[in-house]
C-alpha cells in the first residue's frame, strides 16, 4: 500500500521546550519515526519549516500566557487533524499556572524590579486544552519517551493510542516500594496522579509531587483530610499540593477537563 | 497427613534442600518491619516469620505486567512467556495465603482455564509456615485461620523445634529425599502444638461479625455507609493490589517501538475509573461510592453465592495499606449498625 507520510508539527507555546527535548532524547528510536513522518514544522530542530501547510498530526508543548499563543495554537488547531497536548503544562498548566491568583503585573515588578515592562504582554497562564479541543493528551513533567513513542507509533498505524488510565500508586504498588503515606506521613500524590512515570519518585523514596496532572476525577477532599489526620499542617499540604496546579483543576472546572481527557 | 518433627536448627539445611524442587522464594525485609517476596539463594536472608509481604503470593503466578503475545511487521503472531517463572518454591506461606491460593485455583481454574496461571500454578511448591496475629489479623472470624490442604508441607515452630506436616506427594518426596532432617512426631510434639494452637486463638484481637453478612449486604446496597466511604476513598487501588484474593485484569495492545506489537495483560481493580468504561465511553460505575461498595459485595456477597465461601481471607494486608485508613471490618460494623 502506497501511502504519504503524515505531515507532523512539533510546536511549543510558553514552556521550558522540555517535551520537545524529551523527544529528541528518543535517540535511537527517532532516525526510523523520523523516516515514517514527514516533520515539517519543528522550529526547535529544524531551520527549514513550513508554517502553512495542512498538518496530519501536530504536538503543542506549554501553556497559552500570552496573547501570541493564543494566536498561534489557534492556528495549529485550524490546520491539524490530530492534535496531541503534550507535557502536563499543555494539558493542565503546570508549573506556569501555579500561581495564577498573583497578578501579572506584580510577577514583572518582584522578578523584574522593574515598571512593567511593555514586551511582555504576559496574560494568565492556561492550558491550551482550556481553549481548543484536543484529540490526545500526553501529560509528564517532562513526557515519558515510551508513552511519546507508543502515541507516535500508534498514530502511524493509523490507530488511537490505548493507554490504561491507572493512579501512580498503582505502578507504586507493583513496585513494593514502602507507601510514603502510610510509613512516612507525607503529603503523596500518588493516588491522584496519573501513572506512567512508573511511580519514579517514591521508588527513589521521595513523594509524588503530582507532575503528571490528576488521573481523571481526584478526590481533593479526601487526600485533603488524609495527610491533615495524619498530623500534617495545612500549609504544608497547600503547598505540596498545589505545585502542579491542583486549584488551577478546581478553578478551572474539572468536568471540562474530564471530557477532554476522556475523548483522548 | 503426615506428621514428622525437625530440629530447629535445621530450618537453613531445609531450605537449601528446597532449591532442589524450583527457584526457592521467601519473604525478605524491605524496610523496618516491611517484607517482599524474593527469589533468593542465601537462605539466611529469609523471614518467615514476617506476617504479611507488601504483594502476596500471586505476584508470583501473574506478575502484575506481562506480555502474552508479540508480533513485528510482516511476521506472524507469536506466544511470548513473559509470565512462565519456572518451578518456584513459595516459603513462608500462611494459612491465610494458602486458603487465598485455593480462591484464586477457583477463580482462575474453574470454568475457563486461565493458561497464564495454570502453567506457573503447576510448577508451584507452597511451603507453610505457622504464625501469630498482630492487630490487623482477622482470619479466625472467615475460618482461615488453619489449613488442613493446599499445602506440601508445612512448618509450625515449636520452640527448638518444627512440627511437619505434609499434604502431598510432592511434599512426601521432600521429606524422603532429606530423611536426616526428619523424625516422627512424637506425642510431646502433638501436645505443644495443639498448645500453640490455643495460644494462638487468643491472641486475635481484631474480629468481624460474618453471619448472614449475605443477607445483610443484599438489603443494605443503597445504604448511606457506601457514599460515606466513597467521600473517603481515594480510589488509588492500593487495598485491590495487596489483596491476595483480588484477580481482576486488563489486556492492552501496545507499539513500544516502529514494527512491533505487543499484547500486555495487567492486574487491574473495581476501584478505578477506567474498569467500568465500556465502547462508546460510558461508565456503568463512575461513581465512586459504587466501586468501593462493588469490592466489598464482591467479596462478601457476589463471591458466596457463586462459590459458597467470601473472596476475604482475613490477611489483614487491605487494612494496613490504605492510606485513608478505610477498614474492612469497620465498614461491614458501620453497615450493621454497630458503629
Ligand atoms: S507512596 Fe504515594 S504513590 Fe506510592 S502507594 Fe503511597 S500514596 Fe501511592
Ligand atoms: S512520581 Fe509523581 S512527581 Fe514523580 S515523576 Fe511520577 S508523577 Fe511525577
Ligand atoms: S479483602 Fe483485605 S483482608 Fe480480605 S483478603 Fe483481601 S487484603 Fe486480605
Ligand atoms: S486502599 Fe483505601 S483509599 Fe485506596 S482504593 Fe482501597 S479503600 Fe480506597
Amino acid at each position: 500500500m502506497a501511502k504519504s507520510k503524515p505531515k507532523v508539527g512539533i510546536f511549543g507555546l510558553t514552556g521550558c521546550a522540555g517535551d520537545q527535548l524529551q523527544i529528541l532524547n528518543c535517540e535511537d528510536q527517532l532516525i526510523p519515526l523520523a523516516r515514517q513522518m514527514d516533520i515539517v514544522d519543528w522550529v526547535m530542530a529544524s531551520s527549514r519549516n513550513d508554517h502553512t501547510c495542512r498538518l496530519d498530526i501536530a504536538f503543542v508543548e506549554g501553556v497559552v500566557a500570552t496573547e501570541r499563543d493564543l494566536e498561534s495554537l489557534k492556528e495549529i488547531r485550524a490546520r491539524t487533524k490530530t492534535l496531541v497536548a503534550l507535557g502536563t503544562c499543555a494539558v493542565w498548566g503546570g508549573l506556569p499556572a501555579m500561581h495564577n491568583e498573583i497578578p501579572r503585573e506584580v510577577l514583572q515588578r518582584e522578578v523584574y524590579h522593574s515598571s512593567p515592562l511593555h514586551f511582555l504582554d504576559t496574560v494568565e497562564a492556561l492550558p491550551p486544552t482550556h481553549f481548543v479541543p484536543f484529540e490526545i493528551t500526553l501529560p509528564g513533567c517532562p513526557i515519558e519517551r515510551h508513552e511519546f513513542l507508543r502515541v507516535a507509533h500508534a498514530l502511524l498505524a493509523g490507530a488511537m493510542p490505548e493507554f490504561h488510565m491507572l493512579p501512580v500508586c498503582w505502578e507504586c504498588k507493583a513496585k513494593e516500594n514502602l507507601c510514603r503515606v502510610v510509613y512516612f506521613q507525607e503529603v503523596c500524590a500518588g493516588a491522584m496522579t496519573r501513572g506512567g512515570c512508573g511511580a519514579r519518585c517514591p521508588s527513589h523514596a521521595v513523594a509524588c509531587a503530582g507532575c503528571r496532572g490528576p488521573l481523571e476525577e481526584p478526590n481533593y477532599d479526601a487526600n485533603i483530610t488524609m495527610f491533615a489526620d495524619r498530623g500534617i499542617s495545612w500549609v504544608e499540604i497547600a503547598r505540596k499540593m498545589s505545585q502542579f496546579s491542583a486549584p488551577v483543576w478546581i478553578k478551572q472546572g474539572l468536568e471540562k477537563e474530564v471530557r477532554h481527557e476522556r475523548r483522548r | 497427613m503426615q506428621t514428622f518433627r525437625m530440629n530447629a536448627s535445621f530450618l537453613p539445611a531445609f531450605m537449601e534442600a528446597l532449591k532442589r524442587w524450583g527457584t526457592l522464594v521467601a519473604p525478605v525485609e524491605r524496610g523496618a518491619g516491611t517484607y517482599v517476596l524474593q527469589a533468593i539463594d542465601d537462605v539466611s536472608l529469609a523471614r518467615p516469620d514476617a506476617l504479611r509481604t507488601i504483594l502476596p503470593f500471586k505476584k508470583l503466578l501473574l506478575k502484575p505486567r506481562f506480555a502474552m503475545l508479540e508480533r513485528r511487521d510482516g511476521g506472524r503472531t507469536e506466544e511470548v512467556f513473559d509470565n512462565d517463572m519456572g518451578p518456584i518454591v513459595y516459603f513462608g506461606a500462611h494459612a491465610c495465603d494458602i486458603h487465598a491460593l485455593e480462591i484464586l485455583d477457583l477463580i482462575y481454574m474453574t470454568d475457563y482455564v486461565d493458561p497464564y496461571y495454570r502453567r506457573n500454578r503447576e510448577r508451584l511448591t507452597v511451603v507453610g509456615y505457622g504464625c501469630m496475629p498482630d492487630e490487623y489479623c482477622f482470619c479466625e472470624s472467615l475460618g482461615t485461620e488453619t489449613v488442613e490442604r493446599g499445602f506440601d508441607v508445612f512448618l509450625t515452630p515449636l520452640g527448638d523445634r518444627f512440627l511437619v506436616t505434609v499434604c502431598s506427594a510432592r511434599g512426601d518426596d521432600i521429606v524422603r529425599a532429606n530423611p536426616e532432617l526428619f523424625e516422627p512426631a512424637s506425642r510431646a510434639d502433638t501436645r505443644d502444638y495443639l498448645k500453640r494452637l490455643q495460644e494462638r486463638e487468643q491472641s486475635f484481637s481484631l474480629a468481624m461479625d460474618v453471619t448472614d453478612l449475605p443477607y445483610v449486604l443484599e438489603l443494605k446496597r443503597e445504604d448511606p455507609v457506601w457514599d460515606e466511604v466513597g467521600k473517603k476513598c481515594l480510589c488509588c487501588g492500593s487495598c485491590s493490589m495487596v489483596c491476595p484474593t483480588c484477580a481482576c485484569f486488563n489486556v492492552v495492545d501496545e507499539r513500544p517501538e516502529l514494527g512491533r506489537a505487543v499484547r500486555a495483560r495487567t492486574w487491574d481493580a473495581c476501584l478505578y475509573r477506567d474498569y467500568a468504561t465500556v465502547a462508546g465511553g460510558h461508565n456503568f460505575r463512575a461513581d465512586r461510592a459504587d466501586r468501593v461498595r462493588n469490592r466489598y459485595y464482591h467479596k462478601q456477597e457476589a463471591f458466596v453465592r457463586e462459590f459458597g465461601k467470601p473472596s476475604c481471607v482475613g490477611c489483614g494486608r487491605c487494612i494496613e495499606n490504605c492510606p485513608t485508613g478505610i477498614n474492612v471490618v469497620e465498614v461491614f460494623k458501620y453497615v450493621r449498625g454497630e458503629l
